[in-house]
This record gives structure tokens, sequence and C-alpha cells, in this order.
């Protein structure tokens, strides 16, 4: 080769080497419900808050460039995580759920963020709590639900989650039912006066509930299944808990240990109620719900042929504030009590479904590419109260639980909701393992539509349970001596 | 009217015929008719259209689908290349030529037409995802280029044993070369077969959606069939523009269609293709 | 150089192992236009498949677990409620599907070559290929609304007749999932398997089929003694396709049902997918594939059998 072609060469690689190294960094931040969308026929004015927050974020840093991940949310989420994580392409930033984030961080996917939220947030302005401690910024009654058994805090949770019934009134006035709260977080004031309601709609003809209880979009059932659940081992669910900790969702660690140590079966007197009640429950669920997708669920509702819909309520507000062609309110599930079944005597409550599930984690990606501080100023400016009571003042999606910030009026019906204890069985994958929850939504749909008897259904609950803690304490090697 | 000279005679078939083709096209209809609908539209009738019609969806919808089509355009055109190149090479030599270890050979090709696509699904992940292939679009073209190969190794391998001998024997005689023989006899004389193959993998490859659901996962590489279904419900349902990105995205391959169909009918109505 | 070997099938005898070494060399450059085809075949097939053997005697999560389990997965799969569901759906799909993916074919196709028109003819296969342009998945939502319980088409339908008692949650009642989901894409005119058999008709001579009528043979007595045994190889090729694509191909399970109610319209390839990618059981997934392919493998097998019998 010539001298000069060798030069040539070198000097060409070395102008991509450097146009290479000055290339920006990326963030990949998936914001999930917050996601902007394009204007539609249908829906002309999406929010567009999040977008100008983050233009302005990059003017403000030449060198960083956020690209918007957005979540396949319909077939196959599940397949989408183990995808990214496994072809180590998660986004940066990720929307997570507390008791997921337990169960997955066994596989290092995420960064602890102790050393960084004790840090100031340059972002919040002085006076507002959180400016000297990022920490401050939200209520410690967050951080101590969110906290990993091994210490370590991985997410930053900004928003509430809570799911509701919402409700028709015209539909319910026509057909002489009360629309008044009984107990300021639901129309009726136990489950059986909420079953009697639903009887009477349902033999004047009518579907009463829409919800799916797809195995791919399973959350309506799973929410059911974890009140109820709850509801029914009230008496015995301190027992299950560590020692010395306060009322709380059940990690999965404390949920396989009650297998283990035989708190909890299916063969429990307590589980065979909690069959009934679901089973004198499921008769009111619309036509199809096994295959129904929530969209053709939430259709049914708008459209005015079924008078409640099970949906999460932060969410979907805005949606049926935009199509609701009638009057509508947003109820919560009522206490199941003693007049349901004996086990839940001592129950005066209902139980809370979401929560503090809506956080932000950053992924062990941050700390593979060396990016963890640029990624963690960027959630500091984005979750700081300025900036965030922008993003959910435009789309009033979750209510916020950052200290300072004020609730969006439409979502102001919920926070009652957010007061109630929360279930302590939560969806069936994060209790045990996500075959767990797989195989458990299928035997229960085997029995509602006949094709096993409930001995069938415990029997085979049993071995699975069983089965399904042994290994993911196996895997753990926990020793369950608490 | 010459489209009506044999009704006479053609009447019976005609009529089986209008039956079949009716209810193979009413839901073609349908997805016209819904891709021009708002939601509440959509939710009052389906069945039927609505005024008025929304031919802003087709602008959304496009926005949506564009990036997705070009991806399925490039990943179905190189394994399409691939695939035609390798197949009627590894074809031609099994059909024209005696060698050692021939029947093993083919059979290396043919015995994996009984292997299931799915016992690999898993292996073949970990596969990808060793090379570093994940999330790369050389992950999608060449597990598809290598799943295409075998059945076009069959199809054309058929095709070249079907034709004459005498044909080749002639241009030996005329001292041509093995390779010339290939590209200047076989391949032109396989063309009907090669659009065979190169439309059979383009169906496969655009109609895939468990490969790339499992490999792909960042947007901008989506090929379409995977970004149709993913993004069809972000936090809601739009179903007019969801029908009008399909629509757009069978344009592609209706275009194709019209220039390659005659090719393909008489390469597989040849009659050389059977078990 | 070539042409040497070409001679080689005159031989007709068969090499001895010294002059094996001698052919290989002079074919190498039939080897050498084989190797590209053959090296992505061992790479990205073979190899696949032998790991998946491999690795169906482990407990894996793709990832560091990997322990070696013996038997274990066979063992679980036998008493797998998902598994043994899932391999009786697929008999029923697959016995159902094969028969009406070849019969409406060869039904259409035989409507066609009895048209005197030609142009009829031409516009009839171009109209029966053309829905090949639509996605399989746009297909797979239309039926989704065909069979939806509150304004599906079908329940409408009928209504309309006077037989709304009829109608019913189709994709979510046990008893009929699994034939909504046989009866999408109805009346089943696959493209491929269409012209194969419009091909095999088209070559069957003129002559034939008029002696045959000069005989007095009607219609049907035609397809019997001559339309069926000329085409034979173009039907079991035919149903060999549907029977190869349908084993593989779960997206219309998964986009329809996902499998439900309960293990309804489960099949052994979604729940392989399952396994492996919702519930990071690579092993167990493994396994799966591998009772699969022994089962294909023996229905081949006495497939050919049978044939050869039968000759």
């Amino acid at each position: 080769m010539k001298p000069i072609r060798l030069f040539a060469l070198l000097g060409i690689s070395l102008f991509y080497f450097l146009a290479y190294s000055q290339e920006k960094t990326t963030i990949y931040f998936a914001p999930g419900v917050y996601l902007p969308t394009t204007p539609t026929e249908t829906n002309p004015n999406p929010p567009t808050a999040l977008t100008s927050l983050i233009e302005e974020y990059e003017a403000a840093h030449p060198d960083i460039n956020i690209e918007l991940v957005e979540i396949p949310e319909s077939v196959s989420s599940d397949t989408w995580r183990v995808t990214v994580f496994q072809g180590e392409n998660e986004p940066h930033i990720l929307p997570n759920n507390y008791i997921r984030v337990w169960q997955e961080s066994i596989n290092d996917w995420y960064m602890p963020l102790n050393t960084y939220i004790t840090q100031p947030n340059p972002y919040i302005p002085e006076g507002t709590p959180g400016h000297e401690k990022w920490q401050d910024s939200i209520p410690e009654v967050v951080w101590n639900t969110t906290v990993d058994s091994n210490g370590n805090q991985y997410l930053v949770t900004v928003d509430a989650v809570a799911v509701g019934l919402f409700f028709n009134k015209d539909f319910l006035e026509k057909e002489g039912l009360s629309t008044d709260f009984s107990i300021p977080t639901s129309l009726w004031s136990d489950w059986a006066s909420m079953i009697k309601d639903m009887e009477s709609l349902s033999s004047a003809g009518y579907e009463p509930l829409a919800l799916s209880m797809s195995t791919a979009t399973p959350f309506n059932y799973n929410w059911i299944d974890g009140v109820t659940l709850t509801s029914v081992y009230r008496d015995s669910i301190e027992q299950m808990f560590k020692p010395d900790s306060a009322w709380h969702a059940m990690s999965q660690e404390e949920g396989a240990c009650a297998i283990q140590n035989q708190l909890m079966s299916a063969k429990d007197p307590q589980f065979s109620d909690f069959i009934d009640i679901l089973s004198a429950f499921e008769p009111y669920w619309i036509e199809g719900y096994p295959s129904a997708t929530p969209d053709e669920a939430y259709r049914l509702f708008i459209s005015g042929e079924v008078p409640f819909l099970l949906a999460n309520a932060a969410v979907d507000m805005a949606r049926v504030l935009r199509d609701a062609e009638f009057n509508f309110g947003v109820s919560y599930f009522p206490p199941i009590t003693g007049s349901t079944s004996q086990y839940a005597s001592n129950v005066d409550t209902s139980y809370l479904v979401g929560g503090f599930t809506a956080g932000y984690t950053v992924s062990e990606r941050a700390e593979r590419e060396g990016v963890s501080d640029q990624v963690v100023d960027f959630l500091m400016y984005l979750t700081a109260q300025p900036q965030w009571s922008k993003v959910v003042t435009d789309a009033p999606r979750a209510v916020p639980t950052l200290l300072g910030l004020d609730v969006p009026p439409a979502l102001e019906p919920l926070t009652a909701f957010l007061d109630l204890p929360i279930r302590a069985f939560k969806d069936p994958d994060p209790r045990l393992t996500k075959r767990y929850g797989e195989e458990h939504r299928r035997l229960m749909q085997e029995f509602f539509t006949g094709q096993i008897t409930k001995e069938q259904l415990l029997d085979n609950e049993d071995r699975l349970m069983q089965r399904e803690a042994a290994k993911v304490i196996a895997e753990n090697s926990w020793t369950c001596d608490f | 009217m010459r489209l009506f000279k044999n009704l006479k005679h053609d009447w019976p078939f005609q009529i089986g015929l209008l039956f079949f083709g009716i209810i193979t096209f009413y839901p073609l209809i349908l997805v016209l008719i819904t891709s021009v609908k708002t939601n509440t539209q959509f939710y009052q009738q389906f069945w039927l259209p609505t005024l008025p019609f929304h031919l802003s969806n087709y602008v959304v919808a496009f926005e949506r689908v564009y990036r997705f089509i070009l991806n399925s355009l490039f990943y179905s055109g190189t394994v399409i290349v691939g695939v035609a190149v390798l197949s009627s090479i590894c074809g031609f030599v099994f059909a024209r030529y005696q060698f050692p270890a021939k029947r093993f050979l083919f059979l290396l090709f043919i015995s994996l037409i009984m292997v299931p696509g799915v016992l690999t699904l898993a292996p073949k992940f970990i596969l990808i995802r060793d090379l570093k292939m994940l999330n790369q679009p050389l992950g999608l073209i060449i597990p598809w280029l290598s799943a295409g190969l075998v059945l076009s190794t069959w199809l054309m391998r058929s095709y070249f044993e079907s034709l004459s001998q005498d044909l080749f024997d002639a241009a030996y005689i005329d001292g041509a070369s093995d390779p010339q023989i290939f590209l200047w006899l076989a391949i032109p004389l396989a063309r009907p077969m090669l659009a065979t193959v190169a439309i059979t993998s383009l169906i496969a490859t655009w109609n895939d959606l468990i490969w790339p659901l499992v490999t792909i996962s960042d947007r901008k590489w989506m090929p379409l069939a995977q970004g149709l279904v993913q993004f069809s419900s972000s936090f809601e349902t739009d179903w007019g523009p969801l029908f009008a990105g399909y629509v757009i995205a069978s344009v592609p391959l209706l275009i194709i269609f019209v220039f390659a169909m005659k090719q393909f009918i008489s390469g597989l109505t040849s009659g050389a293709v059977k078990a | 150089m070539l042409k040497q070997s070409g001679h080689a099938k005159e031989l007709g005898s068969r090499p001895r192992k010294a002059n094996f070494i001698v052919q290989v060399l002079q074919n190498r450059y039939i080897y050498l236009a084989l190797a590209p085809g053959l090296a992505l075949l061992l790479l990205f097939e073979w190899y696949p498949a032998i790991s998946a053997f491999y690795n169906s005697f482990f407990l894996w999560n793709g990832g560091k677990l990997h322990s070696f389990v013996g038997w274990e997965n066979y063992r679980y799969l036998m008493q797998d409620r998902a598994f043994i569901a899932s391999l009786r759906n697929l008999t029923i799909f697959l016995v159902f599907r094969i028969i009406f993916q070849t019969l409406f074919p060869f039904l259409a196709a035989e409507l066609i070559v009895n048209l005197k028109s030609e142009r009829w003819t031409n516009w009839w296969k171009v109209i029966f290929v053309f829905p090949m342009v639509v996605p399989n998945i746009l297909m797979y939502l239309i039926w989704r609304f065909i069979y939806n319980p509150q304004v599906g088409v079908l329940n409408k339908t009928l209504e309309l007749f006077g037989l709304g008692d009829l109608g019913r949650a189709w994709l979510s009642d046990p008893v009929t999932a699994l034939w909504a989901l046989s009866f999408v894409r109805f009346p089943w005119l696959p493209t491929l398997q269409f012209l194969i058999i419009l091909g095999g008709l088209q070559a069957i001579s003129k002559e034939v089929i008029e002696s045959a009528k000069l005989d007095g043979a009607n219609w049907f007595a035609r397809i019997r003694f001559i339309d069926l045994p000329m085409v034979r190889g173009q039907l079991i090729l035919s149903m060999l396709l549907t029977a190869i694509f349908l084993t593989q191909r779960f997206d219309l399970f998964l986009v329809l049902t996902d499998g439900g109610p309960g293990y309804s319209t489960m099949v052994p390839a979604l729940h392989l997918y399952q396994s492996a990618f919702n519930f990071l059981e690579f092993g167990y997934a493994s396994a799966i594939g591998v009772i699969m392919f022994i089962i294909m493998l023996a229905l081949t097998v006495l497939n050919l059998r049978l044939r050869k019998g039968d000759l």
C-alpha cells in the first residue's frame, strides 16, 4: 500500500473516531402512561408537556439526547421485557412497580439509587422539599414501601395508582339503583350489597360489569383476586409478614415462605371461601370476558350497554371524560365482610389496589455504559416538582405523590381510595412466580367456564403453589425462618 | 362482451366461484370501511360505512407505519435476494450433478423440513443473543434466510430436474462451461420458479410475527407485522388509523403482486411441484 | 471438470475408498458452490436444533442459571396439563384444517379448470391469489370482530335468522373456542396450496378428459377416476405444507385467545413460546420442542411407510 493511501486511511479513521467520540449521549426513556401521542380524529389534543420539557432539557444539555421508548402494551409485554434485558437494549429509565422490581432485582437488572437520593436535587427550587436532599421530595412512607429487602432503593416513585369501578349514573338511576356513596369509597357498604345490585341488573337482562380476564391482559382480574384473597386471610396475614413489620404488600419471599411454613395452602377453608366469593361474582361479568381485551370492555361501558367498568381509574379518567355521553362516577370495591365469608368477620375496610406502584427505575445499562450520572440528572430534572407538576396537570393519569404538588381536579375523587390499606396479596404473578400467575389464572378460567370442578381446581392449585414456592425458595436460597 | 361468451356452459361453475370470492373478499372491504371511521363511528356501527369519511386517518397512520414498511421492505428484499441466489445454486447442483456424499448433503437440507421451527425458537434466540445480533437487522435477516432456504432449495431442485436433459447436452456440445450454463441457460428457464421462491419468501417474512417479537425491541428496527401488533393499543386503540395502517401496509405487496403475479402463478401451476 | 462428475452417473458403480478422496477433490467446485447455503443451515438451523436436545436436560433461565436435571423436564412434561391439552387441541385443529385447506382449494381449482372462458380462468386465479397481500394479523383482527359476543357479525347473523339463542362468546366458551379458531379464514384458500393443486389439474391432458367424456363419465366420475389420482402428488404436498405451517405458526392462537379460556386453545408451540419468553424456562421449552420433533418425525415415517405399502 502506498504511504499516501495509508495516511488517508488513518486520517479517515481518525475523523470517524473523533466524530464518534463526540457523539451525544443518548438516554432511552420509557415514560409509560405519559408517553406523548400524535393527534388523531378520536383524540385531537393529546398532552404535549412532556415533549416540551424534554426539548428544554436537551437545549440546556447539548451533549444529551433523550429518546422516548414506547412499551408494547398489547400482546407480549412480558416477552418485550425479556427481550430488552437479554439483548441489553433496555431503556435507561423504565416505569416500574416496586413488587415487580423486587422480583426482578435478583437478575441485577436495576441500579440502586441509594447514594443519589441523599444528594441535593438542583432542579428543585430552594424552600421546596428535596432541594437539599432529593429523597425529601417524596413522603417517607413511600420510601418505606418501595425499599427492597436488601435495603436498596431502586425506584423513584412519583405517582400513586388507583383502580376503580366506573359507573353509569343515568343507567343505574333508570334501573332504580342508588348512585350515592354508602361509605366514603364505595356505592355499597359491603360486598353482599354490591352482589345484590349486580343480581338485580342481571335479572333485568343486562350484563352488569365490563372487565377483561384475557390471559394476555389479565390486570382487571388480578385486582379482584388480590383484594378477595387479602380479605379472607385477614386474620392470618400478619403471621406471614416478617417480624416487626407493619401492614404491607407481601413480598415474594413472605408469600413463598407462608406456603412453605404451611401458613397458607389451597386446602385452607379460607382459600375455599376465596374461590366461592369469586365464583359468585363471576356471573355478573360481561359475556366473553376470558378473551375480551380491555378496549372491548371499555367500548361496552362507553356505549352505555354495560353500567360498570373496572379500570385503572387514573389512566382512564381522561378518556371517560372525553367519550362518555352520560353522567358517571367512580366507586371502589366495597369491603368483603362477615356477611360474605366468616373468615372476613374482622374486616372493616376494603383493600387498595395500586398505591405507590408508579415509579421509575434506572436500569443497570446506565452503569454498563458509564452514563449513570447523566441518566440520574435527567431523572432529577423530570421528577422535580416544577417539571412534574406540568406533566401531571397536562396529562392527569396518576395521582402525584411528590410533596408540594396538587392533585389534578379530575382525579380528586380517587384520593379517598388511596387512604385505604394496601392489599397484602398482590397480583398472582409477583406473589410467587410468573408461571404461578399464568397457571393460576388459567385454572380459574377453567373453573369459571365449567371445565373443572372446585375439587380439581383446589387440587391443582395446591400442587401449583407448593411447586412454585419450593422453586423460588431454592432459587433465592431463602431460609424462611422468620 | 367476451367475458360473457361462455356463460351458458360456465354458469354453475361461476356461481360456485362467486360464493368463494365473496367470502374471501368481504373482510377486505370491511377493512376499507373501518379505515375511515373515528372510534365513535366504529363503536356504533361495525359492519357498514358511516359518514363522514375521515381520510385524515391515513395521514396519521402513514406517520406511524412508514418506518415499519421501509424496514420490512429492506428485510424482505435482502432475504429474497439471498434465498433466490443460494437456493438456485444449491437446487441446480443437487438436480444436475453426481458427486460423493450428495445424498447425505441433500438430506442435511431436506430433513430440516421435518424440524419444527418452534423446536429451534428458544435456542436460536440464545444463539442470536450470543452473536450480539439481538435488536439488529441481521438478527432477523440471517435466520429468515436460513429458514427460507430449506423449502426453496427443494422447489428449485424439483424444477431443475423437470427440465429436459437435451437442452443441457446441447449446451455442453456448444462448449459452454458449467457456470455459463447455470447463468445463461438454467436461470432464465427457471424464472417462474424463482418468482415463486421470491414470493413465498416475501409472504413468509412479511407476515412473521413471532421471531421479530422475541428479537427486536427497538421501535426503529421493527418490521411491519410486529409494529402493527405491538402498537395497536398504546394507551388506547384508535381503530380507524389502525386499519388505515393495515391498508397502507398492503400497498407494497399489492404493487409487487401486480408485477410478479403472472410468473408466480405459472411457477406454481407448472405441475412440477408435487410430493 | 464438472462434466466428469456427470459421467459418474453413467458408471453407476460405487467408488472405492481411495477413489472417494480423489472424487471429492475433483468435485471441489461443487462443494464450494454448496458451501454458503450449507454453512447457514448448519449454524442457524442444525446447531440450534441440536442445542435444543442438549438443553432439554437442563434447568436454564437463558443466563447464568444452567444446571443439569436429567429427565426432570420430560417427567414434568408428562404431568403438565397445558402440554397434554395442547397436544389434543393441535390434533383436532390439524386434522380439521388439513382436510379443509386441501378440499376447498381443490374444489375451487376444479371449478376453475372446468370454465370454458379463458379470460375468467385467469381472472379467478388472480382473485383467489390476491388476498395474499393482506397481512395475516389483519385477518385475525377481523375474525376477532366476527366472533365478538356483543357486536360480532356471527351472533348478529344468527339473530337475523331467529337463532339468537345459539349466539355465544365464541372465543371464550371452551366448547367453541377451538372450533372458532379452526374456522378463521374460512373458506381457507391458501395461495400456495391452491396454486399447486390448480397446476396439477391444469396439467391433465385434454385428451384424457375428452375420452372420458366420450365414455359418458359425468363430472363427479371424472373427479373420482381421473382428477384425484392424477393430482395425488399435489394433494399430498399441499397437505404436508399445511401441516408444517400450522404446527409451527401460533400467531393465530397468540392474537385471538392466547390459549384460553383455561387451556382449551393451547397448542404446543404457544406453550413453548410462553415457557421460554414469559417464564424464562428455556430448558423446559427445549423439552417441549424435542417432543414435538419426535412426534412429527414419527408421523412422517409412518406416512412414508404407508405410502410405500400402498404403491
